[in-house]
């Protein structure tokens, strides 16, 4: 049987070209296995054939979406290969986001089987889960062996167009599609057997997870905002020139917190935005539109509002995890409530 | 309460002169049928014709599905309140089933509606009446007769040929008889008083023309909440007016076998205590479904149950009614589990359902009505084709030139319906 | 009083001089547009009085929708906004799946009158009870 060709897409990193001072490198290839490929070949084995390596950094790809997205599966098109692998990512948030997205884009637009990996606290799961087949895997390189094994596997399944099967026994994860089978017993007595379990306290296991809303209880209203003391919050990636906490420009893995006492308006000059999920012209040109500080001090001065705070809050929201997300929060609200806060201006972009 | 059924088997089916039953074999006379059934002036046409298990015969659209049975002894008749029948109370007594076989009213009420059962094939792997021994009953309606009237008409005519046909058992010996006992509460607790109080909550499709249901012969829009004994469904006390959406519509013959009502028997005074029924609607009116979802679970509180199973009929609407009746009834600290189907899209992705509360932590699924499935053509055909491609599951260019179908599964009748009694399960991948 | 927003002309004609309706009558092919209707109003503190997805017909099978809305402002019912936006997303779902077909008159005239006899249901229902 004729060896499958394979294409792999790995990071500046585990190209060994560089860490994060290489992460702007722009696409460029290799030929045959590199990295972590090594590994995936010899899992492969007989079957496959890496016959060329595909290299991005992690931040290129992240500021420049569509461009490299382009050109990485143009140059992957070149090659014809019958089946693409992207990563392993484990938790590494701005990689699993390009691993997806090139996964998403070779399946769409070449038809070509792809297959990846990642953790579960990757925010390409949530972004991919549907669209891909995400191996699971730990939150880092240490599992490496384990993973390209479940990856090579899966994929020789999906380039042999042989039954893909659910996702406990093949290591994905739960991509959200209801697919129907037979059950052994029918549906009512599932359901009788359940409920004794149920009623019982003993375990069960629900066949249709109930999606999960988020709902967040509101808080009740502020009642005389004359006497609030109000926050600016921003998703929005507005930072000091230069980015001294280095907030990334995707998949921030932080926040900060930047002074603003004694100022009237952002002043464009001081500060800038480092958000990769938005054409940044605008923003730049007038900070105020991210971080809405001169109105803020208009309503101060009006009386509208007690007091503005003197900080605003700052992280990057594109490709960061609900997770993430949540932790900051929590983390500088105990701040926000020592310093007397009542409230909070949340801009997103 | 006892209930008697006394199963007669029945093996094949024939049109001839008498109707009778002989070592298996039911004949029933077509003309003597059609001629009851158009004693109805709003039905123009009537005709018998037989379907039977493996058979290469389509039959669509299908309305109403009933078994054939007959009340040996104890009060009332089977179907009461419908069908010109009196109204007395059910469910005690004996009576005799023509066990395998099944009488469907086919043919069309609007455009849209009903379905298909496929005799052979993979489309009659979909559907419990590929199984049954089927008497049809093709029916046309008289020119200019209203919608409603007309829907009103074939059901009753359905109704009334079942119930004649099922008169044939009266006089003989069944097969076998299985006993259903039915007692009054407090008994029922003293009688198991460590197994589990677990009850059914049986949800009845009632939206209005076509998606109603008919209990005694009452309109259940117009019920509230009731305890009912299991043994009533069993006589018919529940009769189906449900018929837009083929996969999961609870026909009449599933009403009176109903296998959540079968399978917690089964297990009755063994593994658990079977206290009875809490039949509940699915109106339109909001205001109408917090009413009766707070009847729900006040009759599972004044029950002393432990745990409820809920059925639900339809889709949409009755997701809310699913989620409030599950919500309410886990606040009274009484445990549920949810038995219902799934439409998530063709690519399965979608949310299943239409809305979803926290508590609902334990559902049994009956399958997904969005799966395409092609059924091959059938050499015979009872009904009519025309409407295939507008009918719920079909689309443009379902019904192929070779006669095959492409469709969701949703086409099928009862193919999904989350009363339990197929083995069709969806799960995550 | 109660405003019902649809896309159904026989609903119109049934209940256009019923004096405790005010009718939003929109033009549409499908049912989103109604179902935006119903939510922007929901948003402003309206309450659904029906469910809108009266009847086993999915959004992208009939083009007809008829939902009953307070006319009364009260706090904002989430449950309600809840209800109407899984509504939308199910809807919208359904519809990029497959849109509606082109229906014969004939056809059209059965989706509408089913839609028209379960939004009188539940607009008599809403009567009888003296919803506001």
């Amino acid at each position: 049987m004729k060896k499958l060709k394979v294409v792999h897409y790995i990071n500046n990193f585990f190209a060994g070209i560089g860490g994060e001072e290489k992460a702007g490198i722009s696409p460029e290839e290799r030929d045959g296995a590199v990295g972590p490929g090594m590994a995936l070949a010899q899992a492969l084995g007989e079957e496959a054939e890496i016959i060329a390596t595909v290299v991005c950094g992690d931040s290129y790809f992240g500021e420049n979406l569509a461009s490299a997205e382009k050109d990485i599966v143009a140059i992957i098109r070149k090659h014809q290969p019958d089946l693409v692998f992207t990563g392993p990512a484990f938790n590494a948030g701005r990689y699993g986001v390009a691993c997806g997205a090139v996964a998403k884009a070779v399946e769409e637009q070449l038809g070509i089987p792809a297959v990846t990996g990642m953790h579960e606290e990757n925010p390409g799961v949530d972004m991919y889960r549907k669209d891909l087949y995400i191996i699971k895997t730990g939150h880092s390189a240490a599992g490496m062996k384990k993973t390209v094994t479940s990856m090579a596997s899966l994929g020789l399944k999906r380039a042999q167009n042989q039954l893909v099967g659910p996702p406990e026994e093949e290591g994905y994860h739960v991509r959200g599609m209801r697919i129907n089978y037979w059950a052994e017993k029918r549906a009512s007595l599932r359901a009788v057997e359940m409920i004794l379990k149920k009623v019982k306290g003993e375990a069960y296991q629900t066949e249709y997870p109930m999606p999960d809303f988020g709902r967040v209880e509101p808080m009740p209203p502020v009642l005389d905002f004359s006497k609030a003391k109000v926050a600016i919050v921003t998703s929005g990636g507005i930072v000091p020139t230069g980015n001294p906490d280095r907030i990334e420009s995707s998949s921030a893995t932080k926040y900060g917190i930047y002074d603003i006492s004694g100022l009237d308006s952002m002043p464009a000059d001081d500060y800038t935005s480092i958000h990769g999920g938005y054409d940044r012209t605008y923003a730049l040109e007038d900070i105020n539109r991210v971080v809405p500080l001169d109105v803020m001090r208009d309503l101060e001065r009006e009386g509208i509002i007690g007091k503005l705070a003197d900080y605003f809050i700052s992280t990057t929201g594109t490709g960061t995890s609900v997770g993430s997300a949540r932790a900051f929060a929590v983390d500088f609200s105990n701040k926000l409530l020592e310093d007397g806060v009542n409230a909070v201006i949340l801009t997103s972009t | 309460m006892k209930l008697e059924i006394g199963n007669i088997f029945i093996k094949d089916v024939q049109l001839g002169q008498e109707t009778m039953i002989n070592e298996g074999l039911l004949t029933i006379n077509p003309e003597l049928l059609a001629a009851k059934i158009l004693e109805d002036e709003r039905i123009k046409s009537a005709r018998v014709e037989l379907a039977k298990p493996g058979e290469s015969v389509r039959i669509t659209p299908v309305k109403d599905v009933m078994e054939p049975r007959v009340k040996v002894f104890g009060k009332g008749t089977v179907f009461p309140g419908v069908a010109a029948n009196k109204v007395e109370q059910v469910g005690e007594g004996r009576t005799h089933v023509l066990k395998g076989t099944a009488v469907m009213t086919v043919g069309k009420i609007v455009g849209f509606q009903e379905g298909i059962v496929d005799m052979s094939g993979i489309g009659a792997e979909y559907t419990p009446f590929s199984k049954t021994l089927n008497i049809c009953l093709v029916l046309e309606p008289m020119e200019g007769v209203e919608t409603h009237a007309y829907e009103t008409a074939a059901r009753e005519a359905g109704l009334k040929v079942t119930q004649i046909i099922g008169e044939v058992g009266r006089n003989m010996t069944p097969d076998e008889v299985i006993s259903y006992e039915h007692h009054p509460i407090p008994h029922l607790a003293a009688a198991y008083p460590h197994l589990p109080k677990i009850g059914y909550v049986c949800m009845l499709q009632s939206q209005g023309l076509l998606h109603d249901t008919y209990v005694y012969g009452v309109d259940a829009k117009k019920i509230i909440p009731t305890l009912m004994s299991p043994t009533e469904f069993m006589d018919g006390a529940v009769v189906s007016g449900n018929c837009v959406a083929s996969c999961d519509k609870i026909p009449t013959y599933l009403h009176q076998n109903d296998p959540l009502i079968e399978d917690l028997y089964s297990k009755h005074g063994k593994e658990l205590n079977f206290m009875g029924v809490i039949i509940t609607n699915e109106n339109v009116f909001m205001a109408d479904k917090e009413r009766s979802s707070d009847g729900v679970a006040k009759l599972a509180k004044m029950m002393g149950l432990d745990g409820v199973i809920i059925s639900e009929e339809g889709y949409g609407n009755p997701d809310t009614d699913l989620m409030m009746n599950c919500r309410k009834v886990e606040a009274q600290g009484i445990k549920t589990v949810l038995v219902t189907d799934e439409f998530p899209g063709k690519d399965g992705k979608s949310e299943s359902l239409t809305d979803a509360v926290k508590e609902a932590d334990a559902v049994v699924s009956c399958g997904q009505g969005n799966l395409v499935i092609t059924m091959p053509p059938m050499e015979r055909l009872i009904g009519t084709l025309e409407d295939i491609e507008t009918m719920i599951g079909g689309y443009e260019g379902s019904l192929k030139k070779d006669g095959s179908i492409e469709a969701e599964i949703q086409i099928i009748i009862s193919a999904t319906s989350a009363i339990g009694g197929n083995k069709l399960a969806a799960r995550m991948y | 009083m109660m405003i019902l927003i649809t896309n159904n002309e026989d609903v119109v004609e049934q209940w256009k001089n019923c004096r405790d309706i005010v009718i939003m009558k929109r033009e549409s092919d499908n049912m989103l547009d109604v179902l935006y209707c119903s939510r922007d109003l929901l948003h402003k503190g309206h309450c659904l009085l029906t469910h809108p997805f009266t009847g086993s017909l999915k959004p992208n099978e009939s083009p007809y929708k008829s939902i009953l809305v307070s006319e009364t402002v009260k706090q904002l019912h989430v449950d309600h906004v809840a209800t109407i936006e899984q509504c939308i997303a199910s809807a919208q779902k359904s519809l990029e799946n497959r849109p509606i077909p082109i229906y014969s008159e004939k056809l059209l005239r059965d989706f509408r009158l089913i839609d028209k006899d379960l939004i009188s249901n539940g607009i008599m229902r809403a009567q009888e009870s003296h919803q506001k």
